[in-house]
């Protein structure tokens, strides 16, 4: 029982947000409407994304613009692989024959999805990991630049910059938020393991985490590949939800949707990430509405567009200098906060070791 | 100390560091040895952090070389240099600050190769010996100067080092601050088992802490010699010591460095 009681106090937090997130899918399961079905379903897949994101931004400092490319070769990694045969023929003529003629089932398309992004940011990933903070950021966006060339040009295997049509549909609200609930965990107790401590000891100060034989580049670059799987995963849960895409859905609108909800929220907390989720998705749909009020009534003499982006743009730079930290910044929402010295317990103290 | 058993050494041999035109060290030998004090002293530029900078692997000298129990360890990134048993601290205080102490000293231990939970304990450990065990769930990013710079030195010494070097432990600290440093430094060699190299401006500190002292100046070395020796050297006096005598010279604001 005692032991139980410590599981649960060390793990308030995480607690917290996976019983949240449950009772969200459950509700959303039982209130049966289909749009707030939709709209949850891809709020978990965005939660997965910005949770992978999280990994690696969160706990290196590390600012990155590829993941979206990571969601993109996730998505058609799954998709091809779980296409029937048949459809592949029809939409993929000139898809290498291993993998036309091969029908894989929902989960170890999706895992194997997962893999995929792992590999390649394992690969191409490992020189950014030397880079300085600023360095590896633009080098980051020139990666999903290629990813998205590759995307758009590779004919043969994703139908150019075309669509992609025939993906079976397998993602369902429960599944998603099954693998979000996952993913809540892995990134809690990424955070808390030695790699996450060695990485955030890293980003606090590097010279420090040399001198006790961090191998910071290593150490960064696990969490590169551990959080491009993520992404992968979450890319992978999208083909099936959506079931037809272009390569366009992989680039600079979802690339600032996802950034704009880490930092919204806090990249450097899981909870953070997790609230920037729900506070982002809530304002994104709220005003969406707000836009289609305004131009089906009429009442205004011209057509609002593009008002929901231009908004949350603008909350994102506000909450910058205001927040920089994002709305949770550093303790995790739920846990006991750490404990701060006061200045005159510290002069206390220091003349109590002196005496 | 006796001569015959083999006790394990840090050994700089004719190290010459250049930065572009400025000569910072000029062909400076230097051994350390297990269980012993060295005091590395000099005025402010003589050199003393970059020579540390380079026994830690953070620069790579422009010439000679470092030999840690015979092997060349010079030119080698500084966390290998740091598995090979050499610790530091730094002269600005460099703590992990949205770390709490006992996962800064914790960390340490872990990297070491401890597992995570003989790694709690050797930090409990440390904080009871360093009397900082009431600081452990404290941010460290909270800590008041002298606290930080005592963690730092716990941190350190988790690495289960085998040469500990401090670049001006006492640097900011008032007086009852030093003697209570001191106190906790004097048995360091002998408790851990390791060679313990100070930086330091603090005269005082440094006469009665070290075993042996070394001295910088302009990245050369003027003297070497026991603390008695060293006090007595009319060359030392002249380029460090003065007329004013060390007080001033602990007085004397430290120039921040880059590392
Ligand atoms: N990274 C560096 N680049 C250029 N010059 C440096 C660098 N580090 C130290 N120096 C110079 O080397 C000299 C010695 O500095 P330092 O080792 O910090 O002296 P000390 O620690 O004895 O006060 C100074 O003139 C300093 O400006
Ligand atoms: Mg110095």
């Amino acid at each position: 029982m005692n032991h139980l009681h410590g599981i649960v106090r060390s793990n308030r937090s995480m607690l917290l947000f996976l019983g949240l997130f449950a009772l969200i899918a459950v509700a959303t399961q039982l209130s049966g409407v289909p749009l707030m079905q939709r709209i949850v379903t891809v709020m978990m897949i965005n939660l997965i994304l910005v949770l992978g994101l999280q990994v690696f931004m969160g706990n290196s400092g590390f600012l990155s613009f590829v993941h979206i490319g990571f969601m993109g070769i996730g998505a058609y990694t799954s998709a091809l692989l779980a296409m029937p045969v048949r459809a592949k023929s029809a939409a993929l003529p000139t898809l290498y024959p291993f993998l036309a003629d091969i029908q894989l089932p929902f989960l170890p398309a999706v895992l194997l999805a997962a893999l995929v992004a792992a590999l390649v940011a394992a690969i191409f990933g490992y020189p950014l990991m030397r880079l300085s903070e600023s360095a590896a950021a633009i080098a980051s966006f020139a990666m999903l630049v290629i990813i998205h060339v590759v995307l758009s040009q590779w004919s043969a295997v994703t139908n150019g910059p075309r669509t992609l049509f025939g993906v079976l549909r397998y993602t369902d609200l429960m599944t998603a938020a099954m693998w979000a609930l996952v993913i809540i965990a892995v990134a809690y107790l990424f955070k808390r393991s030695t790699l996450g401590l060695k990485l955030r000891a890293s980003r606090d100060n590097i010279h420090a985490a040399y001198s006790l034989g961090i191998n910071v580049v290593v150490v960064r670059w696990i969490a590169f590949v551990i959080s491009a799987a993520i992404c992968g995963l979450a890319g992978a849960l999208w083909a099936h939800f959506i079931t037809s895409f272009a390569p366009g859905a992989f680039y600079l609108a979802q690339t600032f949707v996802v950034l704009t909800m880490l930092i919204v929220g806090g990249p450097r907390t899981v909870s953070g990430a997790v609230v920037g989720v729900l506070a982002v998705t809530a304002v994104h749909e709220g005003l969406r509405h707000v836009e289609n009020t305004l131009n089906t009534s009429g009442s205004l003499p011209f057509q609002v567009v593009g008002l929901t982006e231009v908004l949350l743009a603008a909350a994102l730079i506000v909450m910058l200098a205001v927040r920089p930290g994002g709305l949770i910044q550093s303790g995790e929402a739920g846990s006991p906060k750490a404990r701060t010295v006061p200045p005159q317990q510290s002069a206390h103290v220091a003349a109590e070791e002196a005496s | 100390m006796t001569g015959g058993e083999r006790r394990s050494t840090l050994a700089v041999e004719s190290v010459t560091m250049r930065f572009g035109g400025l000569r910072a060290l000029h062909e400076v030998d230097l051994q350390l040895h297990a269980g012993e004090i060295l005091g590395l002293i000099g005025p402010n530029g003589s050199g003393k952090t970059t020579l540390v900078n380079v026994i830690t692997g953070i620069l790579a000298p422009t010439e000679g070389r470092v030999i840690v129990n015979g092997t060349v360890i010079s030119g080698r990134p500084p966390h290998r240099v740091a598995r090979a048993g050499v610790a530091r601290t730094f002269q600005s205080v460099r703590l992990f600050t949205t770390l709490s102490v006992r996962e800064n000293i914790e960390l340490a231990a872990v990297s070491a190769g401890l597992g995570r939970r003989a790694a709690r304990s050797s930090a409990d450990d440390l904080m009871e010996r360093f009397g900082i065990r009431h600081l452990a769930e404290a941010a460290s990013g909270s800590l008041a100067y002298g606290q930080e710079r005592i963690v730092e030195i716990a941190r350190a010494l988790a690495t289960g080092c085998s040469f500990l070097l401090l670049d001006e432990p006492a640097a900011g600290l008032n007086d009852q601050e030093s003697e209570a440093l001191l106190e906790r430094l004097k048995g360091i060699p002998d408790e851990f088992d390791c060679g313990m190299l100070i930086i330091d401006h603090d005269m005082d500190l440094i006469m009665r802490l070290c075993h042996r002292l070394h001295v910088l100046n302009q990245g050369q070395t003027i003297a070497s010699g026991t603390a008695d020796q060293i006090r007595r050297n009319p060359v030392v006096i002249e380029a460090y010591l003065g007329s004013q005598g060390a007080a001033e010279a602990a007085a004397a604001p430290t120039t921040d460095e880059e590392v």
